[in-house]
């Protein structure tokens, strides 16, 4: 999974009928520290996740399709988690 | 399939139903000399590790093979932990 920042949503009415009922957003890839990679990704909501927020995105297309609940949808990214916190030890510095 | 270091967690609370019992681990991704890439990637647990470790990732429909992730929807899980990482990268550069 990759993290990113949720920058906007697509607005879009006519669509293949089998992705009628989803949301999509568009999310700027970055990395851990908060770095853009320069990638942006259209994503599938189904958490609910507004703009400004980190997420947890799915780029592997047998999951999406898992998620997403459609058999054979049209989606290769979906947003999986919204990210609280992220983590990250100083290993060579740790104290204890 | 690589080697990576673990360097953080992700804390998440709003997500996927599937996700609850997941352990996400953001590893560091090294290249075949041994050395960090910059390049990073979230991982799901499947062994029990720990900070710092060294360990192999996998990708793709692999990562759903373990009994723990079997359930999960991941793409990417940490399938074992190096045991004598300085050993390795020793012996890497004396071939």
């Amino acid at each position: 999974m990759i993290i990113g920042e949720i920058i906007g949503t697509v607005i879009s009415t006519i669509k293949v009928s089998k992705i009628e009922h989803t949301k999509l957003k568009v999310a700027k890839i970055i990395d851990p520290f908060g770095r853009p990679t320069g990638k942006y990704f259209v994503v599938e909501d189904g958490v609910g996740v507004g703009v400004g927020e980190i997420v947890l995105i799915s780029d592997d297309d047998v999951v999406v399709n898992r998620i997403v609940g459609v058999e054979k949808a049209p989606i290769r990214s979906a947003v999986m988690a919204k990210v609280d916190k992220i983590n990250i030890f100083d290993l060579d510095n740790l104290e204890n | 399939m690589f080697i990576g270091r673990v360097i953080g967690n992700i804390v998440s609370t709003a997500k996927r139903d599937e996700l609850q019992t997941a352990k996400l681990f953001i590893v560091e991704v090294y290249d075949g000399r041994l050395e960090p890439t910059g390049k990073y990637e979230v991982s799901f647990d499947a062994i029990g590790i720990g900070l710092g470790d060294y360990v192999l990732v996998c990708g793709g429909s692999a990562a759903r093979m373990p009994e723990i992730t079997s359930k999960m929807p991941a793409d990417s899980s940490i399938m074992a932990r190096i045991d004598d990482f300085e050993k390795l990268k020793k012996e890497f550069k004396e071939v």
